[in-house]
């Protein structure tokens, strides 16, 4: 007998191939792969668990309203997509560089991708590594990749966490989005018991689980327009008294404004130099930032903190001179 | 070990199909290794996949592949699925973080052109604002530029803005790309510099091709790292308070003296002053670069630099 393989690969055949739609009589008969003799019932859940394989496998099969079976060819069939010499090295070095690393946390479904788009991208061997999360790389891939899913499937889960203060406490959180950052993943959800959202870090987090009660119906709904880049901050955005400052680069850091800023605040040219207008919520980490991303980077108000910039660089000096 | 669950299976198949033209030979080991199984797991899937076909199931209606060698070959056109099927929501979402991995945002045009492969419903801004696998700061055209370079072995020009601040122009031959937390690497043989470099993609102000090719073999791909190696000068560095130092913010760092102390010593491998310094002197009146001199000077200049 044909092993489930060969059924649903026939059945792809069989759906790509025909130039109408097809009954359920035909593809039982025509498909091998269907046990002859199999009652009704049984061949039916076999018939949509095939359906689902090859869905998922990038299928788009419609049914019309007399329950026949068509491959939308349009929407199956990739469209042409011409890519340039560099963005096929692009797209390669990329993709090699997500396998390579440990920490990327959807390297099955990346792999089959890039087998499909293999034509276009053969010629292109580019070496490559990747490392983008330095604790427990694998373990932070495999709760990212669970609670991805979770995130689009819209189910709570619940783990154990201990924060920054070695406190361990059990969490019951609705998953919103995901990001990685500074060789960490973090969760956005919302917190059942607090009833708002908060970031976790994934490392931190212990015995995962997904609630699996009624696995294809959504345990909540994301708020409309939610966007997890909203929950990135840089590390002088953390603290309790926010403020707004603003950042002079000069004429020969102005070009690397619009990376160090990261889509947060606002950026306005001032001639050759760049003002940067910013949240902020820790004073001390602000002047922190500006010296390690130097130079060429000067705050240009608070007055009172560019002042701490001009102290706290004092007595740096004193020290080391 | 534990069978691959046929959907998985069937999923890698579906996936190559297309490429299996009449004629077509690839090597048995690549396949494999390109879609994550091991060679003889995918020799008897194909094996499974040359009893596959369309009814009547005449020779003509099946698909003529084998392994003959290590090497997949076929020997007759597909019988239906010669196009490639797009990309699934999931392998689209997948493609679309590893691309933002290396500075593509759902805006850049490639991903907007990838739309032609993928599934209709993917929407790359949608999967954007669900999850974000990057923070890489420099141009996708760099970096398009870098990949495509590296590749095909051209030497390439480029405008490199170092920590201290100082920008110059510098022949590479590019030798492997690399990320690591966030930020992407070009590691280099650099003209310039007559030695093997590491360059940050994110401060290339520009890169072009010069039209020359260079020589490299495997072994000049090691397994490449931002941290500094162990053939580095070490700079000696007096934390006040312990609990400042992670060792994470200093990469190949080493403790001297114990955490017990109500300071701690710690030897830092540097490959230029300027970085050191300036993370040095970021931690203000906290941390003293306590040798080699050159770093305590590169410090007070960071330092009065900024106080006026």
């Amino acid at each position: 007998m044909a092993d489930a393989v060969e059924r649903i690969v026939n059945l792809a055949l069989y759906l790509a191939h025909a130039k109408d739609p097809v009954g359920l009589e035909s593809l039982r008969r025509d498909v091998v792969g269907y046990p002859e003799g199999q009652d009704e019932a049984a061949f039916l859940r076999m018939f949509e668990r095939d359906k689902d394989e090859l869905r998922a496998a990038g299928f788009v099969i419609e049914a019309d309203e007399t329950g026949r079976y068509q491959l939308d060819a349009g929407a199956t069939f990739v469209a042409d997509v011409a890519l340039s010499a560099s963005e096929a090295a692009a797209v390669r070095a990329a993709g090699t560089a997500a396998l390579s690393d440990v920490s990327f946390p959807f390297a099955p479904e990346l792999r089959l991708a890039l087998a499909k788009l293999a034509s276009g991208l053969e010629s292109f061997d580019v070496p490559v590594a990747s490392r983008q999360a330095d604790e427990s790389p694998g373990e932070q891939a495999d709760d990212a990749a669970t609670l991805e899913l979770a995130t689009r499937n819209s189910k709570r889960v619940g783990f154990s966490y201990t924060n920054s203060l070695g406190r361990t406490a059990p969490h019951d959180v609705e998953p919103y989005g995901l990001f990685l950052r500074d060789g960490r993943w973090y969760m956005v959800g919302r917190d059942t018991d607090r009833d708002e959202p908060r970031t976790y870090t994934v490392a931190r987090m212990n015995e995962l689980i997904v609630n699996t009660a009624r696995p294809k119906s959504p345990d909540f709904t994301r708020p409309e327009n939610f966007d997890v880049s909203t929950f990135i901050r840089l590390p002088f955005q953390y603290g309790a008294h926010e403020f707004e400052a603003v950042l002079r680069f000069d004429e020969h850091a102005s070009w690397r404004a619009a990376g160090l800023a990261s889509d947060l605040g606002s950026l306005r040219d001032d001639g050759n130099e760049v003002l940067w207008t910013v949240t902020a919520r820790d004073a001390g980490s602000l002047v922190r930032w500006v010296i390690e991303n130097g130079p060429g980077i000067r705050i240009e108000s608070p007055g009172d903190i560019a002042t701490q910039l001009a102290d706290t660089a004092r007595e740096v000096a004193l020290i080391h001179g | 070990m534990a069978r691959t669950p046929a959907s998985e299976r069937a999923r890698r198949l579906l996936a190559i199909i297309a490429r299996l033209e009449s004629g077509t030979e690839i090597p048995l080991e690549n396949l494999a290794a390109e879609l994550g199984a091991s060679p003889s797991e995918l020799a008897s899937d194909l094996s499974t996949l040359s009893l596959c076909g369309i009814a009547p199931f005449t020779p003509d209606e099946m698909i003529d592949v084998f392994v003959v060698d290590g090497m997949v070959e076929v020997y007759s056109a597909l019988p239906s699925l010669d196009r490639p099927v797009r990309l699934s929501l999931t392998e689209a979402n997948a493609l679309a973080a590893a691309l933002q991995a290396a500075g593509y945002a759902a805006d850049d045009p490639l991903v907007q052109r990838l739309g032609g492969a993928t599934a209709r419903e993917f929407d790359a801004s949608e999967a954007e604002r669900m999850v974000q696998a990057a923070s890489a700061r420099h141009a996708s055209g760099t970096y398009a530029s870098l990949a495509a370079a590296t590749g095909a072995h051209r030497v390439v020009a480029i405008e490199y803005e170092g920590a201290g601040g100082a920008c110059t122009a510098r022949h590479i031959e590019p030798l492997v790309l690399f990320a690591e937390r966030g930020a992407w690497y070009v590691a280099a043989r650099c003209r310039l510099a007559g030695a093997e470099r590491t360059f940050r993609i994110d401060r290339i102000r520009s890169a072009r091709e010069t039209g020359e090719t260079f020589e490299s073999s495997s072994a000049d791909v090691v397994p490449p790292s931002a941290a500094p190696s162990g053939n580095l000068p070490l700079a000696r560095v007096r934390f006040d308070n312990p609990a400042d130092f992670s060792a994470r913010d200093w990469p190949g760092a080493c403790v001297v003296n114990g955490s017990t102390a109500d300071t701690l010593v710690v030897d830092i491998p540097f490959a230029g002053t300027d970085w050191i310094a300036r993370r040095v002197a970021a931690r203000g009146g906290t941390a003293e670069a306590l040798s080699p001199p050159e770093v305590r000077a590169a410090v007070l200049a960071v330092a009065e630099s900024y106080s006026g």
